[in-house]
């Protein structure tokens, strides 16, 4: 398997936040995503850095939509799943299933 | 929804944030965040913004990354490589080309510009970058003589002084002299004359400059009756001995006596003066006979380690207070001084003028740049519409910016190829006009660093030019420009910057006006000094007898009565002969004393110029005697001494009585010399003087070796020359002869320099007032074009021609007025740098600061009164139509 069709953590959650948004994929909404499902806060540009990178991958596709007055007049990028993206998340998640597979830890890390 | 008007979140950071993010993502990156920032900040907006900065901050490593990633995307909207800058290129030089006038306009406009300054920058850069002639010169101390009453700070020192400095002083592991001084060359050619100088045995080594061939002089042959000796400069050796190496030990004759050749000198010797050096010999200095009031010497010390320059200073101030206690009558009032040789060798007055220049042609460049930034405003108004469809097919907005300033630089740098060339011809005619007489001109030369210089600013103008107008171009947004194509005059904020450009040349134009109205004034208020005699017609011939050859009065005297008879049989006219061309030479300052007065404690005892002239010379170049008598032939050798003295002598140091009869006594010499008589007086060298403190010698009496024969002669200089010569050389033919030249043209000589400098100054004044000029225009007729929709409507509704007129005036004549009130400003804090340059006038003259501003008003005025007139004779029907 050629190097690069495995996904960083960062990368694993921008898309599935992707996954889950649908329609409403754009960035803020990344954001909130994220923040609501793990109490994180990132950054808007991390997150468009990570977009631009599945992107050049062929995993997302973006578009631009209107522009709204509360966002002072700018528009939207939405972004959706392409095909390359579900597969490499599988992949990455089953990849991550075998390597647990008997793994016995304490989540607090104490052995 | 909340309200219908949105919390705007902070500016500032939005803007940062603009900034950081590429533009690919800025849209919906700022989006996002103005999005966040509103959902938050209906419910605490202090807490919004809070958030908003945060996620400002921390879009930095994800902004640069997201650079990184995109940095190879060959959109529309960014690059870097080669292939935009070769398009930016393309797409320049085709708009220019589109546009001729504009790009001939603005590259002339800046090539006159940047010509002018390379060529001041590369004086500025050969006088203050020059290689100094002694190495490791922070150790060195020029050692000079200094007089405040005479205003003198950067004299020479007398041989007697210097010796005595050697003896005492201890700051110093060594001392050295030179002087200045010119030979006969005979040998195989003809004979020439040689300028050389004579130094002391250890100059090279306290200068640091070791021969590049053979030996500097020793100890012992700075004496009498040691073998002569001979050094070649560099450039003398490569020129007449083609650089042979096998020149040592060769003999050459200089004023008849055979000099052994015993090295050569190091080529960076030849520094300002120096330069015109050909030959060096040792400096013989004579204990015998120190005559204390001849001051020729150039001293340079090497510090002891260890001795700092103050320490220096002080050594030498007070070795030169206690000589003049012990000799007060030759050296009351003179003193040493000691300075870092990089300090006393630009004086104050060359490089106050140096600095003045540097301003000038710096408010040059600044109103050629405020002229094109105009003409490229005015351009992009006129290019709204094009550069609005290249930014709605997606050009972005940095994009645009560096399209527009490429096509600026294009024009910068062909501007700086022509301005180049322009500096050379400038150049070439200073020297020209300076007769070759200042050593700045000669210096000058176009070397990597006036060619860096000049290519630094053609790439710095075009950021100072073009970066505004490319910014306000590209400003605009696609939507506003398409819509509202026509009048997209860029709006107030347009407006107010073309004014302020406007305001910034005039003042500019101002203030260089001023100054050159000052000194035009000031060479005028020179130039109008009585010159005292009559010179038309008269024709000098130079003479210098080798001193080794004729070195009795009675050779020299018997040569010269030879010479005028046959040049009076040769020209048929009058010859007589002075040792100083009036109102052009400089005599020898010499401090005598009156017979009967007391010399006072601490002032400068009386001086004069020491002039030897021929019995019939005040006749013939028409000066006449005031009072007493002239000289005659009976004037000789054996009867009693007499002088002449100039009127300024006779009333400075008799003014209450009649100088003819009393008595006078030259320092140095024995005798009482008796004044005859006292004669009108001519025009002075120097700018501080009006007439020449002359004090006049028969030569029949003080003989010289050096002289002029003049005569009056209405045929020119060209005719007269080969006659002259064959009428010498039928006495001597040994004997080389100077130039033959008209007295008119040795006074220009002398103040060539200055009318250089005039030419300089009024030539970028009058530049700048035509630069102002089409300045006013140019906005002018822009804004009457811009507003010709309101005026005919103004005039449709039965407005009066004069008040359209004057309303659209007062517009130009209100930036006018700024100009002037801040030029004037300008003027008056720099006219203190002027106080000691300006003549006969005061530095703030009320006529220059009154007169100049009118003239500029009114040039001003018309620039701004045409285009005005244009627009209320437009017809109403035709301009309302075009809308």
């Amino acid at each position: 398997m050629p190097r690069g069709e495995y996904l960083g953590e960062f990368e694993q959650m921008v898309l599935l936040a992707v996954a889950r948004l649908g329609e409403r994929a754009y960035g803020m909404a990344i954001l909130e995503e994220i923040a609501d499902a793990t109490g994180t806060e990132v950054g808007v540009a991390s997150v468009y850095a990570a977009l631009d990178r599945l992107e050049r991958r062929r995993m997302v596709t973006s578009r631009v939509g209107a522009p709204t007055p509360e966002r002072g007049g700018r528009a939207k990028r939405f972004f959706s799943l392409e095909p390359a993206g579900r597969t490499a998340l599988h992949r990455s998640r089953s990849a991550l299933d075998a390597l647990w597979e008997g793994v016995e830890m304490d989540p607090d890390g104490l052995a | 929804m909340k309200a219908r008007s949105h919390p705007e979140p902070p500016r500032w950071w939005r803007l940062l944030l603009e900034a950081t993010v590429p533009a690919r993502y800025r849209d919906e990156h700022v989006g996002d965040l103005a999005e966040g920032f509103s959902s938050r900040a209906g419910a605490d907006p202090a807490a919004a913004r809070r958030w908003y900065r945060r996620q400002v901050l921390r879009s930095f490593p994800g902004a640069l990354r997201l650079r990184y990633q995109t940095r190879n995307d060959h959109s529309n909207e960014r690059g870097g490589s080669m292939e935009t800058i070769g398009q930016d290129l393309r797409y320049g030089l085709r708009g220019l080309w589109k546009s001729p006038g504009f790009a001939i306009v603005a590259t002339m406009t800046l090539a006159i510009a940047i010509g002018v300054n390379a060529s001041i920058f590369s004086l500025v850069s050969a006088v203050v970058f020059a290689d100094l002639p002694m190495r490791d010169s922070e150790t060195v101390a020029l050692v000079r003589g200094t007089n405040a009453e005479l205003g003198i700070d950067q004299g020479s020192v007398s041989p007697a002084d210097y010796m005595d400095l050697v003896e005492r002083s201890e700051s110093f592991e060594s001392l050295s002299a030179l002087t200045e001084t010119e030979w006969v060359l005979t040998g195989e050619d003809a004979p020439i004359r040689v300028s050389g100088l004579q130094t002391t045995a250890g100059l090279m080594e306290t200068w640091r400059l070791p021969p590049i061939l053979g030996r500097g002089f020793v100890e012992g042959e700075d004496r009498y009756g040691a073998p002569h000796v001979a050094m070649l400069t560099h450039g003398f050796w490569q020129s007449r001995h083609s650089g042979r190496p096998d020149v040592l030990g060769e003999t050459i004759r200089l004023d008849g006596v055979e000099h052994t050749i015993v090295g050569v000198a190091s080529p960076t010797l030849e520094f300002a003066s120096f330069a015109r050096a050909q030959v060096i010999t040792p400096l013989i200095l004579n204990r015998s006979e120190p005559n204390r009031s001849a001051r020729y010497l150039f001293v340079a010390g090497r510090l002891d380690p260890g001795i700092s320059q103050e320490m220096a200073t002080r050594e030498v101030r007070s070795i030169g207070e206690s000589l003049a206690r012990e000799y007060p009558v030759e050296n009351t009032g003179w003193g040493l001084w000691s300075a870092p040789v990089m300090e006393s060798l630009i004086n104050e007055d060359g490089s106050t003028i140096l600095l003045l220049l540097q301003l000038a042609v710096g408010m040059v460049i600044l109103i050629a740049c405020a002229n094109v930034a105009n003409m490229l405003l005015a351009r992009a108004t006129v290019r709204a519409r094009e550069i609005a469809v290249r930014s709605a097919l997606g050009a972005g907005r940095s994009r645009l910016v560096r399209q527009l300033l490429t096509e600026s630089l294009v024009i910068s740098l062909a501007a700086a190829t022509l301005g180049l060339g322009l500096a050379m011809v400038l150049n070439e005619a200073l020297i020209w006009i300076s007769a070759g007489t200042e050593d700045a001109f000669l210096m000058a030369e176009f070397d990597a660093r006036v060619l860096g210089f000049t290519l630094l600013v053609s790439l710095v103008a075009p950021l100072l030019f073009g970066l505004v107008p490319a910014l306000r171009a590209s400003a605009a947004g696609p939507r506003a420009a398409l819509r509202d194509g026509r009048s997209g005059d860029g709006g107030r904020v347009g407006k107010r910057a073309r004014g302020a450009l406007v305001t910034t040349q005039v003042s500019l134009a101002l203030t260089l006006m001023i100054l050159a109205s000052l000194l035009t004034r000031t060479v005028m208020n020179l130039q109008n000094r009585p010159l005292g005699f009559d010179p038309q017609g008269l024709v000098t011939l130079s003479v210098r007898l080798p001193e080794a050859v004729y070195d009795e009065g009675e050779e020299r005297r018997v040569f010269f009565a030879q010479a005028r008879e046959a040049i009076a049989g040769a020209v048929g006219s009058q010859v007589e002969m002075t040792s100083v061309i009036p109102a052009a030479g400089v005599g020898s300052r010499r401090s005598f004393v009156v017979e009967g007065r007391e010399v006072i404690e601490g002032r400068a005892p009386p001086s004069g110029l020491v002039v030897r002239v021929s019995a019939g010379y005040f006749d013939l170049i028409g000066l006449p005697v005031v009072a007493g008598r002239g000289f005659t032939d009976a004037d000789g050798p054996e009867s009693f001494p007499v002088a002449a003295v100039s009127r300024s002598i006779a009333d400075r140091y008799w003014p209450e009585d009649d100088p003819v009869g009393r008595r006078l006594r030259i320092s140095g010499e024995e005798d009482w010399i008796q004044v005859v008589g006292v004669v009108a007086d001519v025009r002075s060298v120097s700018d501080s003087e009006e007439g020449a403190p002359n004090i006049y010698r028969p030569h029949s009496q003080a003989s010289a070796e050096d002289m002029y024969l003049v005569t009056r002669t209405p045929a020119g200089p060209g005719v007269m020359a080969g006659p002259l010569r064959q009428a010498i050389w039928s006495v001597d033919a040994g004997q080389p002869v100077g130039e033959v030249q008209t007295m008119e043209r040795a006074q220009f000589e002398s103040e060539a320099s200055r009318y250089a400098l005039l030419t300089l100054f009024v030539t970028f004044a009058v530049f700048a007032l035509l630069m102002a000029a089409i300045g006013i225009y140019g906005v002018m007729a822009y804004s009457v074009v811009q507003r010709r929709a309101e005026i005919g409507l103004r005039m449709a509704l039965g407005a009066e021609g004069g008040t359209v007129r004057w309303m659209v005036v007062a517009q130009g004549a209100r930036m006018l007025a700024w100009g002037i009130v801040i030029g004037l400003l300008a003027a008056l804090a720099l006219s203190r740098l002027l106080g000691n340059l300006v003549f006969g006038i005061s530095a703030v003259d009320p006529l220059t600061f009154v007169g100049v501003p009118l003239i500029l008003c009114c040039v001003g005025l018309m620039a701004n009164i045409l285009p005005t007139l244009r627009a209320t004779r437009m017809d109403p029907a035709t301009t309302l139509r075009v809308e």
